[in-house]
């Protein structure tokens, strides 16, 4: 049986994080989530380092670019330079349309770039999207 | 040069001499001995030959006198009875013939006799002998009794010695009863030559059996000879030395040698020494003079050449013979190719009038001197030139001929021409208008000739008046009496030029003025002897002279005041020479650089500009006086001068050319010192980088602003979406209102936030300019908007230009968008045209819409400035904000017309044109 798809949300405001929530309730999607608040954090559930239980793949993250501490430009350039990480499949999900930060995110091979634009549909089309992706798509 | 060059041929003559006499004495001694040397040889040969032959004769002859004494006793014992009767009864053993035989010697020598029968068997033997011996007396015996022959003589030589054995028959009558022989023992010493054995000379006796020597060990070179000593079959063989032959020739030839050589040689020193005298040294005195007559020859024709007179001389038949390089140079020639020419071909023009005189001269035997005429030849310079014909005979084979010297007299008479066409010209000048001529003969007389227009001058006919210096002096105005005559006592005395200005009365009674020169003549002693000068009119140029006066006191007055205005002027003011010398340096300038204009005046204009000015003026001026192209003339500009002290300070500089006759004559400078305002222009650099620098900084900040405010912004967008949703089905009706009202707050802010994000993006963005049809761009502008569907008309007429396309879009965007804001009620139609007129596009976009009050049109381009409140026309007030920020930042205008039909409003704005590069 293939093993459930898990999905890292790494993202600093709260609010986004209920909207993700909220829209994986309101889609009845059951994969586990889990949330780190900024890229540090994330690295660490990936890597199982200081006390957080590992993430085994198959899992998606769903990134946000503008954090503190670690941003997501930068926790992309380090898991796409770990050896282990590198192949990790991620969405960019993020207030900011600039062009330079989507050429940024595209150059680190992300899967997708989404615009939090419009408030609540946003997060029920990014994850309705995701919850086709990962059924369709074979994860590593 | 000349006297070395013969020395060393009389070198030269007497080593070939002694050179000669060595070779023929040579050849004389190789010669000779060719021919005596062999003869000696072939002598000696003779003599050595005859010689040789008279002691081998002699020595023939004791050989056989000493073998025939030996014989001719043997025979006598065989023809003694007792041994012919033993031979004829083969009784060797008869008492008789045994005594005799034994009792028998041959001349004192006791020899054995050996008696043979007739078959040649021994009889008898008076004792034993060597047995090869007696062998060899058988086979004589035998051969004597066979072969019938008188004797036979033998030699043997053994180891016991040498024998002569002979064997003689035993006749009885004419037959043969028996033979007789011995075996004589002998030495070939005994029986050679008493002469032989003294001298170096060897003997040989032989048989056909054997060969006996003596001597032969002496022997270092032999020459031998022989001779057969008859009957007996012997020969003598007589070998001598020749060393001692050899060695004597050697020294006869020597001697000979020596004494002929001394011969030759004595000989040969008189022939030499005869030859020298009689031949060689008469030939050097030859050479000697023959080099002296070159030389003199040379010496003439250096002179004949060099002299600077054409000299030739020609024959009866008008033939030039000889001519000097002159001659031919003057005629255009070399002197080779002018020799043996005709003058005809030479002088076609006046050949004739030459050849005549020749002729005259040859003919007449006088010579022609001082021709003066026309030189003409054909390829050399024409002139004139005075001649001397001397006629001439040649002796030796009496031929006659004219001698020619000619000079170039061309300067004379050019010189005479010039004094005649001076003459003329004097005199022509004596009749002109303007000129009167004097000549005062004698100074010391009264008279003086005057030339008519002197005359005229005065209004006088000619010789009307009398012309002396009475006369003169009383028609001089009074007032210049006393300078006239101190000018005329200066030149007398102290030779002073005399040109003196005076006034002469006319016959009209009114005073002219005239111009007098003159020149005197002085004689040995210093006195003035005679002076001719001149008169002329100069009333008018005097008149004229007074009118100039007042000008230039005019133009004086001019430069005192254009002084003035140069020292008062408050900017500086300096004039350079063409050089840049300095020559003016006013008030002002000296202030300004503190130099004083004594310190300044005639010095470089450099001084006053620092590096790298400083090196280069003198360029900058020459560069602009041969081109005329300026680079500062006519044109202010900043530049930094240099104060006395060395500090520098900003100037602005305006140079002026001065010209003269279209002639630079200099150049002026003026300076303003802009120090303060170079420093007011520095400040306000500054503080315009400030503002930019604040600009920027706010740019920033609006993005940041705009950018970071989105986000919470958003998280309370959901979370009031999401409480709604919550409560939808609890809450009341004016609670859902407060929500949406709440939502709608925030959607305004975030349209605000974008408007003031894009505001600030303008020109943020690639600025890639190319070539966009304008027309397309607006209809996809208008598709976006949904213009056409809400019911708008859009007309557009525009060109393809080059432009930034997403400026563009943005602009068409803002301004579609803002009209179909307004006019959403009621849909209305949309003209877009441009023109291009003085290098800009204006493009003019008019709707038939609401329109906007006039008093509005300048509030409109504000920032969120909105003409209805938002809760009616929902719009952020910064569309036309953007599009002014993204014209003016191009360098264009924006601005508001009335429309064309009363109704709705014209936005027009200006692009500069760009040439795609």
């Amino acid at each position: 049986m293939r093993k459930e798809v898990g999905l890292l949300l790494v993202e600093d405001d709260e609010v986004d994080v209920i909207g993700v929530k909220r829209a994986l309730q309101r889609l009845k999607i059951a994969n586990p989530l889990i949330h780190a608040c900024d890229g540090v954090e994330g690295l660490e559930y990936l890597k199982g380092t200081n006390g957080k239980a590992k993430l085994e793949p198959p899992y998606l993250i769903l990134l946000d670019l503008n954090m503190p501490r670690m941003g997501g430009l930068e926790f992309l350039e380090e898991v796409r330079q770990d050896p282990e990480l590198h192949k990790s499949v991620i969405f960019v999900m993020t207030t900011s349309s600039d062009e330079r930060d989507v050429c940024a995110a595209y150059e680190k091979n992300i899967a997708g770039y989404v615009v939090k634009s419009d408030a609540e549909n946003t997060f029920n089309q990014a994850l309705s999207m995701l919850d086709h992706y990962w059924k369709i798509v074979e994860l590593p | 040069m000349i006297n070395r060059t013969s020395t060393s041929d009389r070198h030269s003559v007497l080593q070939q001499y002694l050179l000669f006499t060595a070779v023929s004495f040579a050849v004389f001694l190789v010669v000779v001995s060719s021919i005596i040397i062999p003869k000696v040889q072939s002598t000696y040969a003779d003599f050595l030959l005859s010689t040789n032959t008279l002691a081998l004769d002699l020595e023939v002859q004791d050989v056989k006198i000493f073998v025939d004494d030996r014989v001719t006793v043997l025979r006598d014992i065989a023809s003694q009875q007792p041994v012919i009767t033993a031979a004829m009864l083969a009784d060797g053993q008869s008492l008789e013939a045994s005594s005799l035989l034994n009792s028998s010697k041959i001349l004192g020598t006791s020899a054995p006799l050996i008696l043979f029968d007739i078959d040649g068997l021994v009889l008898y033997s008076t004792e034993a002998t060597d047995s090869e011996a007696e062998a060899a007396v058988h086979q004589m015996a035998r051969s004597i009794l066979s072969d019938q022959i008188p004797q036979t003589v033998e030699l043997v030589e053994n180891s016991s010695g040498t024998y002569l054995l002979i064997a003689v028959p035993v006749l009885y009558g004419a037959g043969t009863e028996g033979i007789l022989g011995t075996v004589l023992p002998f030495k070939v010493a005994d029986i050679v030559a008493t002469g032989l054995r003294e001298g170096a000379a060897a003997v040989k006796l032989s048989t056909e059996r054997t060969t006996l020597s003596w001597g032969t060990e002496r022997i270092v070179d032999p020459f031998s000879q022989n001779s057969q000593i008859e009957p007996y079959g012997i020969t003598l063989t007589l070998i001598n030395d020749i060393t001692p032959f050899k060695n004597q020739e050697a020294e006869l030839i020597k001697s000979y040698s020596v004494s002929l050589a001394i011969a030759a040689l004595v000989a040969f020193a008189f022939i030499t020494l005869v030859g020298f005298r009689l031949i060689i040294a008469p030939f050097q005195q030859l050479l000697a003079t023959d080099a002296e007559l070159s030389r003199q020859r040379r010496d003439l024709q250096l002179i004949f050449d060099n002299v600077p007179v054409r000299i030739w001389y020609k024959d009866d038949k008008n033939r030039i013979l000889r001519l000097n390089r002159e001659a031919a140079n003057s005629m255009g020639r070399k002197v080779e190719n002018t020799e043996g020419q005709d003058t005809y071909d030479l002088f076609p023009e006046m050949a004739k009038k030459y050849h005549d005189d020749d002729l005259a001269v040859i003919n007449s035997g006088k010579a022609m001197l001082g021709i003066v005429e026309e030189y003409t030849p054909v390829d050399g310079e024409r002139g004139w030139v005075r001649t001397d014909k001397v006629p001439f005979v040649d002796e030796e084979n009496g031929e006659r001929g004219v001698f020619v010297v000619s000079q170039d007299i061309t300067d004379v008479i050019a010189a005479q021409e010039d004094l005649r066409d001076s003459e003329e010209r004097f005199a022509l000048a004596a009749q002109g208008a303007s000129v009167g001529i004097w000549d005062w003969i004698d100074v010391n007389d009264d008279k003086e000739y005057w030339s008519p227009q002197f005359f005229k001058l005065l209004g006088y006919e000619n010789e009307e008046i009398e012309a002396n210096l009475s006369v003169f002096r009383d028609l001089l105005h009074p007032d210049d009496h006393e300078h006239t005559f101190a000018a005329l006592d200066a030149h007398f005395t102290r030779k002073e030029p005399f040109d003196a200005e005076y006034r002469l009365k006319t016959k009209q009674g009114s005073y002219r003025w005239f111009r007098g020169s003159g020149q005197a003549s002085w004689d040995e002693e210093g006195r003035a002897v005679r002076m001719v000068g001149s008169v002329q009119d100069i009333h008018t140029l005097k008149s004229a002279e007074k009118n100039l006066t007042a000008a230039l006191a005019e133009q004086s007055e001019l430069t005192n005041r254009l002084s003035t205005i140069i020292d008062t002027a408050a900017d500086a003011i300096i004039i350079i020479d063409p050089k840049g010398a300095i020559q003016t340096f006013n008030k002002s300038a000296q202030k300004l650089f503190g130099y004083s204009e004594a310190e300044v005046t005639g010095k470089n204009v450099r001084i006053l500009m620092p590096d790298p000015d400083k090196g280069q003026h003198d360029g900058y001026l020459t560069n602009y006086l041969s081109t005329k192209k300026p680079k500062i003339i006519g044109m202010g500009r900043e530049v930094t001068g240099r104060r006395k002290h060395g500090d520098k300070f900003p100037m602005e500089l305006s140079v002026g050319e001065i010209s003269e006759n279209s002639a630079t004559a200099g150049f002026v400078g003026i300076i303003r010192d802009i120090s303060a305002r170079v420093k007011a222009e520095q400040i306000l650099q500054g503080h315009v980088k400030d503002l930019a620098r604040s600009n920027a900084d706010l740019e920033q900040f609006a993005y940041i602003a705009s950018h970071d405010l989105k986000a919470p912004l958003r998280g309370i967008m959901n979370l009031a979406d999401w409480i709604q949703e919550n409560i939808q089905e609890t809450a009341d009706e004016e609670t859902n209102s407060y929500l949406s009202l709440l939502k709608n707050r925030i959607s305004r802010l975030e349209s605000l936030l974008a408007g003031l994000l894009e505001y600030s993006r303008v020109g943020e963005g690639s600025d890639k300019l190319a070539k966009t049809d304008l027309n397309m761009l607006v209809e996809v502008a208008a598709d976006l908007l949904e213009a056409q569907n809400k019911g708008f008309e859009i007309n557009c007429e525009l060109p393809a230009i080059v432009c930034s396309s997403s400026e563009m879009n943005q602009i068409f965007q803002n301004l579609i968008s803002n009209t179909v804001k307004h006019n959403e009620a009621a849909p209305c139609r949309v003209e877009i045209g441009c023109s291009l007129g003085d290098g800009e596009y204006v493009f003019r976009f008019e709707d038939r819409g609401i329109g906007i009050p006039e008093d509005m049109w300048d509030k409109v381009f504000k920032m969120f400035q909105t003409l209805k409140p938002r809760d009616q026309v929902e719009g952020s007030g910064m569309g036309l904000a953007i599009v002014k920020k993204i014209v003016t930042r191009r360098g264009g205008r924006i601005w508001i017309e009335e429309p064309v039909d009363g109704s709705g409003v014209a936005f027009c704005f200006s692009f500069p044109k760009v040439e795609k590069k």
